[in-house]
């Protein structure tokens, strides 16, 4: 643009003209960040069957979402990261061996039907990763069983040997081997320790704020803590019900994804609580071992409803004409 | 605690009186009468305190010339003069008569005199509005006899119940006649519906008036010297510069030594709540109390991005309302549903903005959903309410 009258052009904005200079785009770049760790710890137990599920995911998600905004006639946003990311965490959620089929159609369904059908970025009212994880787990049910899938493996599932032995089968599991994520689960969502880096490098840069993961792992630890005391012999102790599966990774990067969670600090820490009670009466009665994405998809309905619980508005105004500023 | 947000007012530079300085030729102000009607007509000269245009209406105050000149240009929305002479204008009358009468005397001589009600509470509001507008201080601290007589003549037009000077803590400002109210000097606590909640207790209560700090100084002044004021202390940076109202905001850089580059943003007022303008010839005005400049940086400018549902704007919303469910309608010009998210009640401090980490113009979604719900007829209004 040519200035008018030599003096430069300046920008004309809407108030406000500051910005606190953290945008949706970092915090999806941070979030893959926090999540590398893990999906090193998944290379380092699975090998090449991790990288080929994960880049595969990825490459899905963000082809599926790049030819559905073609067609919606939209600009590509791929450089938003945000479909990388949902590529990311939904093959941290599927086993490492799951055929290429398998991880293709997950990680399309996830996109298109989680999130593109509503609207793209920003309209998901279900965790995205999810939804794919979902779809596959009723429909193939065997192909997305950890036992089945990964009989190659030395590693077995803490969470179908508790379902189908008891508590004292995770007598094997010390707490130590479950944080370096010798457990069978989810090609990264099991590798808890490095999942709770992340975590707590996604807090510390506040890419997320601590109520619903807090909120998730007290909701688990309470209700474990319950069924603990119930029962010693028949219930497992909180801190497995922490460790195992995927519970830690759902608290951190599922249950807090922005557009399926409620806002405001009460609604926040309601949601997280009832995930995380959810997941375990889920793991304790249901017939899936692992209840986090269940749990998670059941609190994602209930946002609508958690978010009308609100504060009264600042002096309760309801008419635009009561009081009008200058 | 993020410094954008301190209103902890600062030690003030010497202040600078512009008409000291060398201009380089004569001074050209440029007034803005958006919606009013001109009184002049081009190549008329005009006094000093010279009525050059006013609200037909009869409510926004009448603009006066801030200095003796020579009308350039009468357009819609402003009108120039070049400085001329050594003309004033006749002193007007200040009658102590019944409230509509003094209030009118006062919107006459250039003051904003909306929402002030007879019998209210009156609080004064001394707190920085955003960060660095304290040019105020000068006012409270050398000035206060003025202050002084411009709380009488407006404790004679309202006849007020009680009167309440709101002040950043630890300053040790008074105005006698008035009860001293310490406030939190923390962003958003300087708006008026804040302001007025820290003072009475109540949240949008109607029997309060709260008037600032700079107001009152301009009421004394005018009542004191029967003439509007021409003068406006505006804040560039840290040092103040006594100048006439219209003064072109370049002529202000320029004293200041700041050279805007392309892309720069200017605003009147502070960075959260400020205007931008889009040329250099733009005049402060009568209310302006500073000027912000922003560089071109790479901080994240406003997009027409969808909501991510970060919930940011609605843990930092001061007025606890969920401006991202309220902008979400009003982007797709839903105005009646925000209703009964309370868009009534945001006092538009532009925090949700700020924080939006999907660059959302919040802010100017509310705007335009207050606006256009504003235009509905009133008594619509009221039947929604029940
Ligand atoms: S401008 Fe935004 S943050 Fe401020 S009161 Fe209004 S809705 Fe709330
Ligand atoms: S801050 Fe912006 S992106 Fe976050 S919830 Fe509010 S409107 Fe949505």
């Amino acid at each position: 643009m040519k200035p008018l009258s030599g003096s430069p052009v300046f920008t004309v904005s809407v108030p406000p003209h500051a910005h606190c200079g953290r945008t949706f785009k970092q915090d999806a770049l941070g979030t893959i960040i926090a999540l590398l760790p893990a999906a090193a710890f998944a290379v380092w137990h699975y090998q090449m069957p991790a990288v080929r599920v994960l880049a595969l995911s990825c490459f899905t998600a963000v082809l599926t979402e790049t030819i559905c905004l073609y067609f919606m006639k939209r600009e590509i946003e791929a450089d938003n990261y945000t479909a990388l990311l949902y590529g990311l965490l939904f093959g941290f959620l599927i086993p490492p061996a799951a055929p290429w089929w398998l991880v293709v159609a997950g990680s399309f369904i996830s996109i298109f039907m989680g999130r593109m059908i509503f609207g793209g970025q920003g309209t998901n009212p279900l965790c995205v990763p999810l939804v794919g994880w979902a779809v596959l787990t009723v429909s193939w049910p065997d192909l997305m069983d950890f036992d089945m899938t990964m009989l190659a493996s030395e590693l077995t599932y803490p969470l179908s040997q508790l379902k189908n032995f008891g508590p004292e089968t995770l007598d094997e599991y010390p707490i130590k081997s479950l944080l370096l994520g010798f457990q069978l689960g989810g090609t990264g969502a099991v590798q808890t320790g490095a999942i709770v880096l992340g975590g707590i490098y996604m807090l510390a840069r506040k890419i997320i704020r601590p109520d619903i993961p807090f909120a998730f792992i007290a909701g688990v630890a309470a209700t474990a803590a319950i069924f603990y005391f119930i029962d010693p012999f028949e219930y497992a102790s909180p801190e497995y019900h922490l460790l195992c599966g995927a519970t830690l990774f759902g608290a951190f990067f599922l249950a807090t994804d922005g557009p399926s969670s409620p806002t405001g600090h009460t609604p926040m820490l309601i949601y997280g609580f009832i995930g995380g009670v959810l997941l375990v009466i889920i793991r304790i009665y249901g017939m899936y071992p692992d209840g986090v994405p269940f749990a998670i998809l059941l609190a994602n309905l209930m946002t609508p409803l958690i978010d009308k619980i609100k504060p009264g508005p600042f002096g309760g105004i309801t008419s635009i004409h009561v009081r009008s500023r200058s | 605690m993020n410094p954008l947000f301190s209103l902890a007012p600062s030690e003030l530079d010497p202040i600078i009186n512009t008409w000291e300085q060398e201009l380089g030729g004569a001074l050209e102000i440029s007034l803005e009468i958006t919606g009013f009607d001109p009184l002049v007509r081009p190549n008329e000269q005009v006094a000093k305190a010279q009525p050059v245009a006013a609200d037909p209406a009869g409510k926004k105050p009448t603009v006066h010339s801030s200095i003796s000149g020579t009308i350039t240009n009468v357009k819609k929305d402003f009108i120039t003069v070049r400085e001329e002479g050594a003309r004033i204008a006749q002193p007007s009358e200040f009658p102590v008569a019944d409230s509509q009468v003094m209030l009118n005397a006062l919107r006459e001589n250039g003051i904003d005199v909306r929402g002030l009600k007879e019998g209210c509470t009156l609080i004064i509001n001394a707190m920085p509005r955003e960060l660095g507008m304290d040019a105020h201080r000068i006012l409270i601290e050398e000035f206060n006899e003025i202050m002084l007589t411009g709380l009488q003549y407006l404790k004679k037009a309202l006849s007020p119940n009680a009167c309440t000077l709101a002040y950043p803590g630890r300053m040790d400002w008074t105005i006698s006649g008035c009860t001293g109210h310490e406030i939190t000097p923390v962003y958003p606590n300087s708006l008026p519906e804040i302001v007025t909640k820290e003072v009475t207790g109540k949240e949008l209560p109607s029997e309060v008036c709260v008037i600032d700090a700079t107001t009152l100084y301009r009421i004394g002044r005018t009542v004191h010297g029967r003439q509007p004021v021409t003068l406006v202390i505006v804040k560039i940076g840290s040092t103040p510069y006594l100048t006439p109202v219209g003064t072109p905001v370049g002529v202000l850089l320029k004293l200041a030594g700041f050279r805007p580059a392309e892309h720069d943003r200017i605003i009147f007022g502070g960075p959260l709540t400020g205007e931008t303008v889009y040329s250099l010839k733009h005049g402060v005005g009568p209310d302006t109390q500073a000027i912000t400049i922003l560089r071109t940086t790479n901080t994240p400018t406003v997009k027409d991005n969808p909501c991510v549902g970060c919930g940011e704007c609605v843990i930092h919303c001061p007025a606890r309302l969920q401006p991202n469910m309220i902008s979400r309608h009003a982007e797709f010009g839903l105005y009646e549903n925000t209703l009964a998210y309370g868009i009534g009640s945001c006092i538009e401090c532009g925090l949700c903005g700020y924080w939006c980490k999907a660059q959302r113009p919040i802010l100017q979604y509310i705007r335009l959903a207050k606006k256009e719900l504003a235009a509905q007829p009133i008594l619509e209004g009221l039947r929604k309410q029940k």
